[in-house]
């Protein structure tokens, strides 16, 4: 019968100097310990330590090992606690199962109280948890384990994760917070594409408004449609099917129609830092390419998908569009097209949409975002209320220390 | 040889011998510099070159000329009939940056015998030099003026264009910065709004199809970045292995292996105004990419 190992837990906190972790970590090696998992972190000038570690293959008696740990109070100045541990009371790495749960949006108390006991409730285990955005705006990000999470019938461990997911969205909206959930590896596996719906995500709502109302007024035979539709995306696709009611229109004064559209505060800024982190950004957009040319011209997409009116020699619209019309269904078929060209898989996506039925292609990537939703109950892994589109870079693992120093990169280069 | 037939255009791709190519304008040493670099440790030949019934290029000239240099004897090209009205012919305009004012331009015109009309806007401008069109344009601010030389300096397109490179020269030469771009730019509100007090546009010759035609026929070639054509669709990213050029086989051969090469990739159709790998392409496409194993 094989011996039981013999694990030390060792905590260390205090004021942070050079050489802490060395101090602890040589201490720990000249008595034959192997540290099987460590966490240090540093906070306004404070140390943590966490640390395991297997004295298996040391000879002395867990007596003589605490106590010779101990003067590391004395070397160090730090408070050191120990504990002795049963090799059955370590969990196996490979038994969790990890999501990361990121929630964004302005400060307020209980925020942190009322996830913690959501998870409590389910039996969900938060392993770290860390403030990524500190002030008037919040963001944390936190590790869960719902390895032994409950799991009430008739539901299968997966269909109660994804119950859990939408309850933790519904909890998050009703504290004005915005929130995604990713499975870990997921999290960790490298994003190399990120896509938008123009419509739904870079152009703002009212603009976007007042440009489908004038056209609306401007080209009768196209209002009642256009108006019957109650969202933006549905009047949007009633005027690309109705397009032949343009017919006779000088595309000149679409294109100054178009001017009244305007894109969200921040998209400009959050393209040039998704590129400047490697992503590539596509656009799609069932609208008239007018409007992308202006975005591409200003951040220089790596794609952009939209429909261009058909003109005669002097300008004049056709009532036609060119051919393949690019509409809500075929958005798919476009995404799909871009990652083989790019030769990348689909959990390497992120797409930002509303998260509607027409924003189709949330269902085949790695990270789906719902910016700013009509509806509930979306299928997406997150929900970004806020109004501000750069905030969804702290889904991306960006902290606000980062984000500030990108956009002050920025600011610096378009002084 | 693969032929894509569309309602308004018909491309044949096929491989033909570089020493087949008609050129209709010059190279300019960087792109030849960079496309060397790129072709000896490059593993593919991203997009056929362009050429007419004549084998005139119209879209690849870089390309083909570092073939040759290369020692290829063969080279990928779409082959379209030219006087098809869904191929366009544009131009490039020059932008000249950090020139103070037209002064220097009229002195070197000046000097070469040519002489500045100055006119009142770009309207003006635009018609007059679609009725001479061997004459140059220039817009600085609110200033607009033709450029006109005498016959025996200019007597065809060639050497209007020749002539243009001589000014170009001259005005690097003074310390004002070349950059070339497609003539539609300067019909867009915002280009022209956000040119600066100190850069100048020179708006080219606007020469045809039968100029170019007749010139690369003659063997003549124009100055580098003349023409831009716009073929409608354009076929991409047909991505052929440029070890095969470096191959010692036949023209028949390598033709059916690039015709099968071809059927086995995907071809995607997309309206014109699309961006694909950070280009807008004004045109419609035919993309061609591989079949997901």
């Amino acid at each position: 019968m094989s011996e039981k190992r013999k694990i030390i837990t060792l905590s260390a906190i205090g004021v942070d100097s050079p050489g802490l972790v060395s101090k602890i970590t040589t201490k720990i090696f000249q008595m034959s310990g192997n540290i099987i998992d460590v966490e240090e972190i540093c906070r306004r000038g404070l140390f943590s330590i966490f640390l395991i570690i297997d004295f298996s293959a040391s000879k002395k008696s867990i007596d003589e090992i605490t106590h010779a740990l101990k003067p590391i109070e004395n070397e160090t100045g730090l408070k050191v606690i120990l504990g002795i541990h049963d090799e059955d009371e370590i969990t196996d790495l490979t038994e969790k199962e990890d999501y990361i749960v990121t929630v964004l949006g302005i400060d307020q108390p209980g925020i942190m109280a009322n996830i913690s006991t959501f998870f409590r409730k389910y039996n969900i285990n938060i392993e770290d948890c860390r403030m990524i955005a500190r002030g008037k705006f919040f963001a944390m990000e936190m590790v869960i384990d719902t390895s032994k999470m409950i799991t009430e019938p008739p539901y299968s461990h997966n269909e109660a994760i994804e119950k859990m997911k939408d309850g933790l969205k519904d909890l998050c909206t009703g504290l004005n917070q915005s929130v995604i959930i990713q499975s870990e590896d997921i999290y960790k596996r490298v994003k190399k594409l990120i896509v938008f719906d123009v419509e739904s995500t870079l152009i703002q709502d009212l603009s976007l408004k007042n440009f489908l109302e004038k056209i609306a007024k401007t080209v009768k035979p196209i209002g009642s449609k256009i108006e019957s539709e109650h969202s933006n995306q549905g009047k949007i696709q009633a005027l690309v099917k109705n397009v032949s009611a343009l017919k006779g229109m000088p595309v000149s004064d679409l294109k100054k129609f178009c001017k009244i559209l305007q894109l969200n505060t921040g998209t400009l800024e959050l393209i040039q830092i998704l590129k400047s982190m490697g992503f590539k950004v596509a656009l799609l957009s069932s609208g008239f390419n007018f409007f992308i040319k202006r975005i591409f011209e200003a951040a220089s997409v790596d794609y952009a998908f939209s429909n261009t009116l058909k003109a005669d020699e002097h300008g004049i619209i056709t009532g036609e569009l060119e051919k393949p019309v690019i509409t809500n269904t075929t958005k798919n078929e476009i995404l799909e097209f871009i990652m083989n060209l790019e030769n990348i898989s689909s959990d390497q996506v992120v797409a930002v949409g509303d998260g509607s039925t027409l924003s189709h292609f949330r269902k085949t990537v790695g990270l789906s975002i719902a910016f700013k939703p009509d509806e509930t109950g979306m299928k997406t892994d997150g929900i970004l209320s806020s109004d501000r589109i750069i905030s969804m870079l702290y889904f991306l693992g960006i902290s606000k220390s980062e984000l500030d120093k990108y956009l002050t990169r920025i600011n610096r280069k378009s002084a | 040889m693969f032929c894509i037939k569309t309602k308004s255009l018909e491309l044949r791709l096929e491989v033909i011998p570089v020493e087949s190519l008609f050129r209709h304008e010059d190279t300019l040493p960087h792109v030849v510099d960079e496309l060397l670099l790129e072709f000896r440790n490059w593993a593919n030949l991203q997009n056929p070159i362009i050429v007419d019934e004549n084998n005139i290029i119209l879209d690849g000239n870089h390309r083909a000329f570092v073939f040759k240099e290369l020692k290829f004897k063969y080279i990928p090209a779409c082959r379209i009939n030219y006087f098809n009205k869904r191929v366009g012919l544009r131009y490039w305009f020059r932008l000249l940056e950090n020139i103070k004012s037209a002064d220097l331009l009229k002195q070197i015109v000046e000097d070469m015998n040519g002489k500045l009309h100055q006119v009142d806007d770009q309207e003006t401008l635009k018609k007059t030099l679609k009725n001479n069109n061997l004459d140059c344009g220039v817009q600085q601010g609110n200033f607009y003026a033709s450029i006109r030389f005498n016959k025996d300096l200019v007597h065809d397109a060639v050497s209007a264009y020749a002539v243009l490179a001589e000014i170009q020269d001259k005005l690097v030469q003074e310390g004002v910065k070349l950059k070339y771009f497609p003539c539609q730019h300067m019909y867009e509100t915002k280009f022209c709004s956000e040119l600066k007090e100190c850069e100048m546009v020179i708006w080219t010759p606007q020469i045809t199809k039968e100029m170019v035609v007749a010139a690369a026929k003659r063997k003549k070639v124009f100055a580098p970045r003349t023409t831009r054509h716009l073929i409608s669709p354009r076929p991409l990213n047909v991505n052929v292995p440029l070890y095969w050029f470096k191959e010692n086989i036949s023209l028949e051969e390598i033709n059916q292996r690039f015709s099968q090469f071809l059927a086995s990739k995907n071809l995607e159709h997309f309206g014109p105004g699309q961006v694909i790998d950070g280009r807008y392409y004004g045109e419609e496409l035919l993309f061609f990419f591989d079949k997901k194993q």
